[in-house]
């Protein structure tokens, strides 16, 4: 940069700034909003980094050292690579052969086949690895009593990259169909018109279009995997993974600079590759809109695949209903595998302990959630239409705790305010933050969505034509973003109700949430209660989207996984 | 003379040997779809066409009446339920589309946006495994027929619309085709260029002699560049003709209506005679040769006289005409070479087109009563259905 363009830079900036002095309430929003954004994001992550460098007060790499020399840390860290990537790799297959399926294939009952996708976004996370032990485990319904296979070991790396895989190609083929559907049918008829062949086709068009979504779906998947917390320590075995460590380190050796240490390994491979995907690989996309296209889509396989195809995606949709089938099968017997008798008991005891828990995971949620989207969308709009000095920090800031690992939120939140003045732990205030803080990039994907369905022209047009601003306000705006407002809303009530990785770390005495209760009768074994409290809170989420009113549209935001394809 | 490929020179003039055309044949062709009703639409019906070696051929019509159907049926994209698509006289039905040889210009463009401009135009050849030295060739022989060297680098985004139809015409012309197909072409263009690349792809097309099917809603476009144009309405045809055949003598109203902007005045038969009918308008009678009727018509009918604006023209004082009628001037539009003028007649609002006359004086104050006369030669008579 030379000197001149400094000078003009920081001209710039200070006409800006100018311009935010002149008025006071935004002055006053963006102060507010920067100052929340430097304690609840960064802060944390500033403690968390301090403790594993300054272990014993003075600057020491000794933490470090430790962890990259010895043995079961350094397991921890190729393991988590290793699943990471086999995870990602299958998960972006089938997410891809899912997604080319459901786009270009014309079959009926395509609904019911997005539902099934849908379905592991928005359950439990490890919902999964609950019905593998039920299906796959020592006393599994498939393994033991169906195949009669004495010794399976659904424990280890085996069962994390199946449950691992069903549940996170879904958010793989989110990514795909957008992108499939973004490719304009055109391209693909156009490239048979002039001589390819179906094959040809498919490798010299639609595949090298789709590479971005296929990158994106990959790294996705594979930050997904090194994060998840439920999986592996409900299936993890003798398979230690980086984020369970990180877990164990602190609650069973109380060793608190180690658990940084291990946190902020957790988070720099997911922050840069966060990075890599936000400001690499969406240049590169390629999907552009020109002028009217006949918008129909030619099938671009031969028959025989077609029919693989679909066969394919039914198998696949069998999987994920014969996991939640058994799950709720589950719920409802004395002891699987042992005693098949049918009860209620599981679910009365869940309600005898667990209505406390109940409520308050459902009253957190409830309050957070709106919060959340408000604050979210303020942002947005603040970044989208205002102009003001820091404002592309505050947009990264804001959206950077997407990118952490929850575990190391977690870690982060429980260090930084455990004491005066900042004294949160055990209160719900530390719950609620850390849920606004890890979901407002939802609420500010939503804004942008809205903000571009409102763009200044209709509203200036609908001022034009004799609307006051109230009007223009109530009948113009609110109908255009109430849709994104209304899906960013459930995506965060769910988050709320099904996150689980950061939760363990702040839940206490007074304020307990589901995901955490299930792990730990998990853990004690009370596996029957596992269950009924895990479909207590699927049926909570389904009613909770019978509620928003906005099963279907869910399959089109762009906000899961913080992706969007523009 | 010199070649257009495998002979590099700055200026092609003419295509080479290896380079064949095809006429097409349609019969009888009929597609069907079902809408989300499970209702059957007749979006092609029974439609036949012949289309020689080397001519332009257009199809016009309103939207939705199976333009762009009929296109991807010879394309091979829709199989048809019935009838066949003849090229060179063998039927080609069962032949899949990337086997066709005949390339379509999409409205859309359709450029593969993750290709350079120099990939695009080369896409087909690769396709064929056209050894390199030749597709480069070619394509560089592409490139400077359409204009566009030195953008061969560039990405499509990276060119203007002007531009990203001209390497969509160039993909599609590098691959010889025997036949080349064009849907709506121009429509994403400005007026400016719109008539520029219009005469860009008939100089083209007249260049290479390629036996060509452009489909268009544009009747300034049609009329301009096609040897022969085919209207459609509802997936039939409803004229085939010389544009000069379409334009002075359509057989329908809705031809009449499509093409020309022409002015539908009531009438009735007074007489037939032997070379004239006398046509009653108002209070009027006209004089128009018979040959200017379709179909068949009886004294007392009523009739619909279909009048092209620019065969009104205005009496000036003292200038006789028996063929003249009174009207109240509603507006009156200049456009620079002609006038453009409303005219209030019978309750109805008729257009009257004048070019520009330097000796005569030609704007009016609105609701200014005016006398026109009209060439009885110029007007057809529809019968009134
Ligand atoms: N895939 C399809 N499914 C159902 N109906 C279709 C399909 N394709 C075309 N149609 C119907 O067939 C009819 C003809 O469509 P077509 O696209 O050929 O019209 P067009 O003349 O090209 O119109 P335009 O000028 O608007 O491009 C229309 O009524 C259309 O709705
Ligand atoms: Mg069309």
């Amino acid at each position: 940069m030379t000197t001149l363009s400094f000078s003009n830079y920081f001209k710039n900036q200070k006409i800006t700034l100018k311009r935010l002095l002149n008025e006071p309430l935004q002055l006053i929003l963006v102060l507010s909003i920067i100052f929340c954004l430097g304690l609840f994001v960064l802060y944390p992550l500033y403690s968390t980094i301090k403790v594993s460098l300054m272990p014993n007060g003075h600057f020491d790499l000794i933490v470090y050292k430790t962890i990259l020399n010895q043995q079961r840390f350094k397991i921890a860290i190729s393991n988590s690579i290793l699943l990471g990537i086999v995870v990602a790799t299958l998960g972006t297959i089938i997410a891809f052969l899912f997604a080319y399926t459901l786009t270009r294939i014309q079959f009926p009952g395509k609904h019911f086949f997005k539902g099934m996708v849908i379905l592991p976004i928005i359950s439990p996370p490890f919902i999964f690895a609950l019905s593998a032990v039920l299906l796959l485990g020592r006393n599994g319904l498939l393994t033991q009593q169906l195949l009669g296979i004495e010794n399976f070991n659904i424990y280890g790396f085996k069962g994390l990259v199946i449950v691992q895989t069903l549940s996170m190609f879904p958010i793989g083929f989110l990514i795909l169909s957008g992108i499939l559907q973004a490719i304009d049918p055109d391209l693909e008829t156009c490239a048979m018109n002039l001589g390819a062949k179906r094959w040809k086709t498919f490798t010299t068009v639609t595949f090298p279009l789709a590479l971005p979504g296929l990158w994106a779906s990959w790294l996705l998947i594979f930050v997904q995997s090194l994060t998840d917390f439920g999986n592996p320590l409900i299936l993890g075995g003798d398979f230690p993974v980086l984020s369970v460590q990180t877990y164990l380190e602190f609650v069973g050796m109380g060793n608190l600079p180690r658990g940084a240490g291990l946190a902020v390994l957790l988070l720099v491979p997911t922050v840069s590759l966060f990075i890599l995907q936000r400001y690499i690989l969406r240049k590169k996309s390629f999907i552009t809109v020109t002028g009217k296209s006949t918008r129909r889509s030619i099938v671009s396989v031969s028959q025989l695949i077609h029919v693989l195809l679909i066969f394919f995606s039914i198998l696949i949709s069998a999987i994920i209903s014969i996991f939640y089938i058994s799950i709720f099968a589950g719920s409802f017997i004395k002891l699987w595998g042992i005693n098949w008798t049918l009860t209620f008991s599981h679910y009365i005891y869940a309600f005898d302990v667990g209505l406390q828990t109940i409520k308050d995971t459902v009253l957190l949620a409830t309050i957070a959630t709106p919060i959340t989207v408000i604050f979210g969308m303020v942002i947005a709009f603040l970044v989208v239409r205002k102009s003001f000095p820091g404002k592309n920090l505050m947009a990264i800031a804001a959206v950077l705790m997407f990118s952490i690992p929850g575990t190391a939120v977690g870690f982060g939140y429980m260090i930084s305010f455990n004491q005066e003045p900042l004294l949160l732990t055990g209160t719900m205030y530390i719950l609620l933050a850390c849920y606004v803080f890890r979901y407002v990039p939802i609420g500010i994907e939503s804004g942008m969505a809205a903000l571009s369905q409102v763009s200044k022209d209709i509203g200036e047009s609908s001022t034009n034509l004799g609307a006051s601003s109230a009007i223009t306000f109530r009948s113009i705006t609110l109908p255009l973003i109430t849709p994104s407002f209304i899906s960013a809303a459930t995506f965060t009530f769910v988050k709320c109700m099904t996150g689980l990785s950061a939760v363990i770390f702040l839940v206490s005495a007074s304020w307990k949430h589901m995901t955490t209760l299930i792990l730990a009768q998990t853990e004690n074994m009370l596996l029957g209660q596992a269950y009924a409290m895990s479909v207590v809170l699927t049926l909570i989420i389904l009613i909770s989207f019978a509620v928003f009113k906005n099963f279907m549209t869910l399959g089109q935001t762009s906000v899961f996984g913080g992706i969007s394809h523009d | 003379m010199i070649k257009l490929f495998r002979n590099p020179s700055p200026m092609p003039t003419q295509k080479s040997d290896d380079w064949e055309v095809a006429d097409l044949d349609l019969k009888n062709v009929v597609k069907t779809y079902h809408d989300r009703r499970g209702n059957l639409i007749h979006a092609v019906n029974n439609f036949s066409l012949k289309i020689g070696k080397g001519e332009f051929t257009t199809l016009v019509g309103p939207s939705g009446c199976g333009k762009t159907t009929v296109l991807r049926v010879i394309a091979g994209f829709e199989i048809p339920d019935s009838g066949e698509v003849l090229m060179g006289g063998k039927s080609i039905n069962s032949i899949p589309a990337f086997n066709r040889n005949m390339p379509m210009v999409f409205q859309s463009y359709a450029l593969f946006p993750h290709l350079s401009i120099y990939d695009n135009i080369a896409y087909g050849l690769k396709i064929r495994k056209v050894p390199g030295n030749i597709i480069k060739n070619d394509v560089e022989m592409m490139l400077q027929l359409v204009n566009l060297v030195g953008m061969e680098n560039r990405y499509p985004k990276e060119i203007s619309g002007g531009q990203q139809q001209r390497v969509a015409l160039a993909r599609a012309l590098v691959i010889k085709p025997k036949i080349i197909l064009f849907d709506e072409p121009l429509s994403n263009l400005d007026v400016k260029l719109r008539l520029q690349t219009r005469m860009e792809i008939k100089r083209l097309q007249n260049l290479l002699g390629i036996t060509t099917l452009y489909v268009t809603h544009d009747q300034e476009e049609a009329l301009s560049m096609s040897d022969s144009i085919v209207v459609m309405k509802k997936g039939k045809i409803e004229q085939i003709g010389s544009p000069e055949t379409i334009y002075h003598h359509p057989k329908s109203v809705f031809v009449a209506d499509f093409i020309g902007n022409t002015n539908f005045v009531e009438g009735t038969i007074e007489s037939l005679l032997d070379n004239h009918i006398n046509i009653q308008v108002k209070d009027k009678i006209l004089k128009i040769p018979k040959q200017q009727a379709t179909g068949d018509i009886n004294q007392g009918d009523t009739v619909l006289l279909g009048i092209k604006p620019e065969a009104i023209s205005i009496l000036k004082p003292g200038e006789r005409n028996p063929n003249n009628f009174s009207g109240t001037v509603r507006h009156t539009y200049f456009r620079g070479t002609i006038t453009e003028f409303e005219v209030e007649f019978n309750n109805t609002l008729i257009n009257v087109i004048l070019p520009k006359d330097v000796d005569f004086q030609q704007s009016f104050a609105r609701n200014e009563r005016i006398c026109l006369s009209v060439n009885p030669r110029a007007i057809n008579i529809f019968k009134k259905h």
